[in-house]
């Protein structure tokens, strides 16, 4: 009953969340404009070296690499601001109004962004299967069957991205200023998280190194079983997946644990 | 029993200090220069059920500090603190069940959603059965006269209405001890009464014991039987309102108007002001006869008006702040 509760609660602010985001909603559209203009640029870049290059690149063929990268930066974007909301909220204080309600922190940062996160996969989610179809029409062998499958990889993607940017934004709690370690991230995802070319056209030493991180599998595992999909890679992909969720999940608690008590604010 | 007792209570911060300039700058970060700044320094208080108290004190004089101590936001460097038999730093998210906080300057309620939304997820947050939420909704508002803005979101509320939701969001979960901090800040006169009654019909109906810091004399004089004053992290007063003025009754203010300008030679007045026409003096009944100073006064001219009234508790307390404040407050009387 008392789970039942704390769980309503949760699920409560991210409706909230939501309601309060669709105030906004003509402006996620607008951000989408940024989706489709990378994608079409990848385009470009791909079908020239595709040119040059032959039909398969890495095992991908044109159409395929499309959906994988469509498919990564589907990720790759569809997150809240949690990294800046978090890091402004302990620098400036704004902490100390959040945190005096029979909540945790972390769950409720979480449950919002999940109320802004859910409405932009939906609207990104559509954004991508329209363009998908529109540059390069449908995959050869997807099968419908194995959807549901890819969609808990992108979103066990997006939560994992979410717990690794807080953990960083939660490091505010000792540094006076800590955007140096989201941008650093939001680069290896760029490439050890595959985000702009699969791993496997890395030099071999480091495409072993990057299967072993935790960014392969924000970004490179839904990509890669969104086109390529075995139950084999599911699973495997799965594995790491649950494995560095729970990983940041505990991290991040931690982290939030051992901040509060260095909180500092003044004045107000 | 005291709901609220703190002893001997602490709170140091660490503050970087940095050079002016850009050799200043480059001197901080080769040698980092850590200041100790004391905002809370040994304080003892305690509250009991059903008080009605004012904490009052100059910025930056340890209030807000204290406040977030109470609520279990920030840890103390020392002391202890219990609040409803509870530790704060230690069982904050038990004790945010059973107390209630408002901040003037912080809103609670989501800014795009009308009021409504937000009770009802405070509902949630809070785990009121939906029933009795819906009640108390209902209560609220009749009692807070806000039926008219449950349905308009927070963002086109003016700062008066919204304080009045702040207030009755806060109580959704029946608190024991309701902190508010600054309630009245940067509200016009009418409002400000508003939200006045509406804090005395919440402590009146509902016998919640209420902490609040202001500013406003006014807040203090008409809310709070009880005042403690604070400067520079320490109590420099803990008394009773009644007792406060009483203390400093015996100061009156003379305004007096001619229909000349006069000359003042009785040097043993404490002049206020001197406009020719016009003379304001101040006296202290203890220490000088009130008829014989009224005396000098109207031989001095034909008077044509004259005021003679209590010196307002705002200029009690500033006058506390200077005597009491320690060598800062002193430099500043200067």
């Amino acid at each position: 009953m008392k789970a039942v509760k704390i769980l309503d609660k949760y699920f409560h602010i991210a409706r909230v969340s939501l309601a309060s985001q669709l105030v906004y909603v003509k402006n996620f559209f607008v951000r989408n404009i940024f989706f489709v203009f990378i994608i079409y640029i990848m385009l470009l870049l791909w079908r020239a070296i595709y040119g040059s290059q032959g039909n398969t690149i890495a095992g991908f063929t044109l159409t395929q690499m499309i959906w994988y990268l469509i498919t990564t930066e589907l990720v790759a974007l569809t997150r809240s601001n949690v990294f800046l909301e978090v890091s402004e909220d302990v620098k400036k204080g704004n902490i100390a109004y959040l945190i005096n309600k029979p909540y945790h922190y972390v769950g409720y940062i979480f449950s919002n962004s999940m109320g802004e996160v859910g409405l932009r996969f939906v609207i990104n989610g559509l954004t991508a299967i329209i363009m998908g179809f529109i540059l390069v029409g449908p995959l050869e062998e997807f099968s419908m069957i194995h959807l549901p499958m890819i969609i808990l990889a992108i979103i066990l993607g997006i939560c994992l991205n979410f717990f690794i940017y807080i953990t960083l934004a939660l490091s505010a709690f000792w540094f006076e200023e800590n955007a140096a370690l989201s941008w650093i991230y939001s680069k290896l995802i760029f490439m050890l998280g595959g985000m702009l070319i699969p791993l496997k056209l890395l030099p071999n030493w480091l495409e072993s190194i990057a299967r072993y991180m935790p960014f392969a599998y924000v970004t490179y595992g839904p990509g890669r079983l969104a086109v390529n999909f075995s139950y084999q890679q599911f699973f495997e992909i799965l594995m790491w997946q649950g494995g560095y969720l729970i990983t940041f999940v505990l991290l991040a608690l931690l982290v939030y644990r051992k901040g509060v008590k260095e909180l500092n604010v003044n004045g107000g | 029993m005291a709901l609220i007792t703190a002893k001997d209570l602490c709170k140091t911060f660490q503050v970087k200090g940095k050079e002016p300039g850009l050799r200043g700058s480059l001197k901080a970060i080769l040698a980092p220069q850590y200041r100790e700044v004391e905002a809370v320094r040994d304080l003892n208080l305690e509250v009991e059920k059903g008080e009605v108290l004012a904490f009052i004190g100059p910025n930056g004089a340890g209030k807000s500090t204290t406040i977030k101590m109470l609520t279990g936001i920030l840890y103390p460097t020392s002391g202890e603190i219990s609040v409803l038999g509870l530790n704060p730093s230690t069982d904050r998210k038990k004790l945010a069940y059973r107390i209630g906080t408002v901040f003037g300057q912080k809103s609670q309620l989501w800014f795009h959603l009308p009021p409504l939304d937000s009770f009802h997820l405070l509902g949630k947050i809070y785990e009121i059965e939906a029933q009795d939420l819906k009640k108390r909704i209902q209560e609220s508002i009749e009692q807070f006269d806000i039926k008219d803005l449950m349905d308009v979101p927070v963002r086109k509320l003016s700062l008066g209405q919204r304080i009045r939701c702040e207030i009755a969001a806060s109580m959704l979960h029946r608190p024991e001890i309701i902190f508010l901090d600054e309630p009245t800040i940067g509200l016009d006169v009418v409002v400000k009464q508003k939200i006045r009654e509406m804090i005395k019909t919440l402590s009146k109906e509902s016998g919640t014991t209420i902490f609040l810091t202001s500013h406003d004399a006014g807040d203090i004089e008409q809310l709070c039987k009880r005042a403690i004053i604070i400067n520079h992290g320490s109590i420099v007063l803990n008394e009773s309102v009644k007792n406060l003025k009483y203390n400093y009754l015996s100061r009156k203010e003379i305004d007096i108007k001619y229909d000349e300008p006069v000359i003042l030679e009785n040097s043993s007045l404490k002049v206020i002001k001197n406009k020719g026409y016009g003379l304001k003096v101040a006296v202290d009944s203890d220490q000088q006869e009130i008829d014989q100073v009224i005396a000098s006064l109207m031989k001095l001219g034909k008077v044509v008006d004259i005021t003679i009234s209590d010196v307002p508790l705002e200029e009690i307390i500033a006058d506390i702040y200077q005597q009491q404040g320690g060598d800062e407050g002193r430099e500043n009387l200067g």
